[in-house]
C-alpha cells in the first residue's frame, strides 16, 4: 500500500510540475507580457527584473517562477484589473464556483445514481428505456446548448427565474446554472450505476441474501448499492473535468462571477497572467482530485493496490 | 425393446445446415443494422455530410456575402411558409417585405451582417466534422504507434512511455487545449492539432493493453521464428488485430472533438470570422438570443443532435466491432 500511495503522489507532482513547465514556457512566447511593455520606464523595468529575475539565467528564472506559483503569487492582473494582484482576483471568485461546482456535482450524481438503481431494479422496463434516453441525452448534448435553453425557455419566455446572476438571490439565481452543469454528472453516474448494478444483483451473494430470506430493500440498500457505489469513483474523472468546462461555459452564459467566467475573459482581453494561473489552478485541483481519488479507490478496493494501480 | 425407447427429437435438419461464413465486415454491417438507433444516427451523419458538401451550392449565397440591408431576416423556406411556421415573420410583421426582400428565401435567416444562415450553417458542419474526422485520425496515429512500441517492447521503454502517458493523462484537456490554441493562433489547423495532442492517451493505453495480450499468441511468435522483421510482425500481425477496437475509441472520439471545438469557440478562440463552424454559430446566434432566438437556436438544436447521433453510431459501432470495450 505504501509504495502505490508513494508511486501516485510521485506521479501527480511530476505531473504538476510539467504543467508548471508548460506554463512557464508559455509565459515567455505570450505577446503583450508587462516585461516587454514599451511605456516601462526603465526604473520600472529593473525593478521588475529584480523582482522576477529577468537578469539571472533561464533556469533560475524557472526556480523563482516555481518558488513564486507554489506560494500563491501569479503576478498582476493587466486587463482586466491593471496592476491587481492575479490571487486577490482569484480568491474573489473562487467560493461561488466552487459551490455551483459541488451543487451540480452533488445533485447530479445523487439523481444519477438514483435512476441507474431503479432503472436497474426495473430491467427493461419503461424507467429503464427513460433512463437510458436520458442519460443518452446528457452526456452527449454540449452543456451550453442546454443553458441556453434553459435560459431561453425558463428565464426569458416563462420569467420564473433571473436571466442573469444577482448576488441578493443566489439559489434562484443559479438553480439553472446548477441543473445544467449537473446533467453531465447525471446522465454518467446513472448509466454506469444501471450498469453495475445490473451486474451486482445478478451475483451469487445476492442470490444468497435472498436465498436466506433478507427482505429486498435491505438486499438493494444495503448489500447491491455497497458493491455498486464503490466502483462509481472511477466517473469522478470525467466528471470533474464536466464540471470544470462546463462551468466556463455556464458561468458566462448566466453571467455568474467565478472563475471560469474569469478565466474567458482572461483569454478575450489577452490577460494572460490570469489565463496561466487559472490554469495552474484548474490542473492542480483536477490533480489533487484525482490523487485522493485514487488513493481512496485503492483503500477501498485491495485489487487496485495489489497488482499496482493498473486498471 | 426398441419400441419402447425412441431418440429424442434430433433437429437433424439444424445441425446439418452450414454455418453462414460471412466476412468480418459483412457481420459487422449486420449487428450494426440490428440497432435501430445506431442506423438512425447514421442516417442523420450522412444527412449532415451531405448538407456540408452540397448545402453551399444549392443555397445561391456564400457564407461571408455582406449585405447589411438584409441583416437579422428569419427562416423562410418555400411551401412550408403557408403552414404558418418558417414563413420570415418576426412577431406580426413579416421582415422580408418590410425590408424590400419579398422574393428571397433564406432558409435559416440571416445574421446580423446579413449573411445567408443556411450557407453558413452547411459551412459550420463541414468544418466541425473535418475537425472530428481528422483530429479522431491524428489521434489513432499517435495512439497506435505509441501503444504499439510500448507493448510490443515492454521493459524499460515501455515503463517510461507510461509514465510519461500517467503525466499526460493528470493534465486537464481544457487547460492544454486553451493554452496550445493560444500559442498557435486560433484557426482549424491549430484546433485539429491540439485535439490530436491531447486525446491520444485513451487510445495507446489500449493498444499497448491489446498488444501485451497479442505477441503472447502462436501466429506472431510463429512469425518471429521464421524470422520476420518487427516492423511486418507489428504490422501484419498485430495490427490487424486491434483495428477493430481502435476504430471504435477513434469514432468515439470524434464528438469530443467536435463538442471541443464549441466550447473554445465559446471561450473566443474558435475558428474566426468569417468562417464559421457549429460552435462559432452559437456563439454568434448567442449574442442576439432575445431578439432573434433562430440564430441560435437552429445551430444548437442540430448541434446537439449530431452529437446524439455520432454517439449513438459510436456506442453501436462498438457493439458490432468489439463489444469488450463496453463499460461506461
Amino acid at each position: 500500500m505504501l509504495k502505490y500511495v508513494i508511486k501516485r503522489v510521485i506521479i501527480s507532482a511530476v505531473t504538476l510540475l510539467t504543467i508548471i513547465v508548460v506554463l512557464f514556457v508559455m509565459l515567455q512566447f505570450m505577446p503583450g507580457s508587462p516585461f516587454n511593455n514599451e511605456r516601462l520606464t526603465d526604473v520600472q523595468r529593473a525593478s521588475l527584473e529584480a523582482k522576477y529575475g529577468l537578469d539571472k539565467p533561464l533556469w533560475r528564472q524557472f526556480v523563482i517562477y516555481v518558488k513564486n506559483i507554489l506560494t500563491g503569487d501569479f503576478g498582476v492582473s493587466y486587463s482586466i484589473q491593471a496592476n491587481y494582484p492575479v490571487s486577490s482576483l482569484i480568491a474573489n471568485k473562487f467560493q461561488i464556483s466552487i459551490q455551483l461546482g459541488l451543487q451540480a456535482g452533488i445533485i447530479g450524481i445523487l439523481l444519477g445514481v438514483a435512476l441507474g438503481a431503479v432503472s436497474a431494479l426495473f430491467h427493461n422496463g419503461f424507467i429503464d428505456s427513460l433512463t437510458t434516453v436520458v442519460s443518452m441525452i446528457g452526456a452527449s448534448v454540449p452543456s451550453q446548448v442546454l443553458a441556453l435553453g434553459l435560459v431561453y425557455v425558463a428565464a426569458y419566455k416563462l420569467g420564473l427565474f433571473p436571466l442573469v446572476y444577482k448576488p441578493d438571490m443566489p439559489i434562484s439565481s443559479t438553480a439553472l446554472a446548477t441543473i445544467s452543469l449537473a446533467i453531465f454528472p447525471m446522465a454518467i453516474a446513472a448509466r454506469f450505476t444501471r450498469n453495475e448494478m445490473l451486474e451486482v444483483m445478478s451475483s451469487q451473494y445476492i442470490t444468497f441474501a435472498e436465498a436466506k430470506g433478507v427482505p429486498r430493500w435491505r438486499v438493494i440498500c444495503i448489500h447491491a448499492m455497497k458493491n455498486t457505489l464503490v466502483p462509481l469513483i472511477t466517473t469522478l474523472s470525467p466528471i470533474v473535468i464536466g464540471l470544470m468546462t462546463g462551468s466556463m461555459v455556464i458561468e458566462n452564459i448566466f453571467s455568474i462571477p467565478g472563475i471560469g467566467k474569469l478565466f474567458i475573459m482572461g483569454i478575450t482581453s489577452n490577460d494572460y497572467n490570469v489565463v496561466l494561473s487559472l490554469s495552474f489552478i484548474f490542473s492542480a485541483m483536477f490533480i489533487g482530485i484525482m490523487l485522493v481519488t485514487d488513493l481512496l479507490y485503492g483503500v477501498i478496493d485491495p485489487r487496485i493496490r495489489l497488482n499496482g494501480g493498473a486498471k | 425393446m426398441t419400441d419402447r425407447f425412441a431418440f429424442a427429437a434430433r433437429d437433424n435438419a439444424a445441425a446439418d445446415k452450414p454455418v453462414e461464413n460471412k466476412p468480418r465486415w459483412a457481420e459487422t454491417i449486420a449487428v450494426f443494422s440490428k440497432n435501430k438507433g445506431a442506423v438512425i444516427g447514421f442516417a442523420f451523419l450522412l444527412l449532415m455530410i451531405i448538407l456540408a458538401i452540397a448545402g453551399p451550392m444549392v443555397s445561391g449565397y456564400t457564407y461571408d456575402g455582406i449585405e447589411l440591408s438584409r441583416q437579422n431576416l428569419p427562416p423562410r423556406i418555400q411551401g412550408i411558409e403557408r403552414l404558418g411556421i418558417f414563413n420570415g415573420t418576426l412577431g406580426d410583421r413579416n421582415m422580408y417585405e418590410a425590408k424590400g426582400y419579398g422574393g428571397s428565401y433564406f432558409w435559416f435567416g440571416t445574421d446580423k451582417l446579413g449573411r445567408d444562415l443556411f450557407t453558413r450553417f452547411c459551412c459550420g458542419v463541414r468544418i466541425s466534422l473535418i475537425i472530428g474526422a481528422i483530429s479522431a485520425l491524428l489521434n489513432m496515429i499517435i495512439g497506435v504507434a505509441f501503444g504499439l512500441v510500448s507493448g510490443y517492447y515492454g521493459g524499460k521503454p515501455d515503463l517510461l512511455m507510461q509514465r510519461f502517458i500517467e503525466v499526460l493523462n493528470g493534465i486537464p484537456t481544457l487547460v492544454i487545449v486553451s493554452l496550445l490554441v493560444i500559442v498557435l493562433k486560433p484557426g482549424m489547423m491549430s484546433i485539429i492539432i491540439t485535439m490530436g495532442l491531447a486525446q491520444w492517451t485513451g487510445t495507446a493505453r489500449l493498444v499497448r493493453a491489446n498488444t501485451l495480450r497479442l505477441k503472447e499468441t502462436e501466429h506472431v511468435l510463429a512469425s518471429k521464428t521464421l524470422g520476420t522483421s518487427t516492423v511486418k510482425i507489428l504490422f501484419r500481425e498485430i495490427f490487424p488485430n486491434l483495428l477493430s477496437s481502435v476504430i471504435v475509441i477513434a469514432m468515439m472520439s470524434v464528438p469530443g472533438a467536435i463538442f471541443m471545438e464549441a466550447f473554445l469557440s465559446f471561450v473566443g478562440l474558435g475558428i474566426p470570422n468569417p468562417e464559421a463552424s457549429l460552435g462559432s454559430l452559437i456563439n454568434d446566434g448567442y449574442q442576439s438570443m432575445l431578439l432573434y432566438p433562430f440564430q441560435m437556436t437552429i445551430p444548437a438544436v442540430f448541434f446537439a443532435l449530431l452529437m446524439l447521433a455520432l454517439n449513438i453510431i459510436g456506442d453501436g459501432l462498438r457493439d458490432a466491432l468489439d463489444p469488450t470495450q463496453r463499460q461506461i
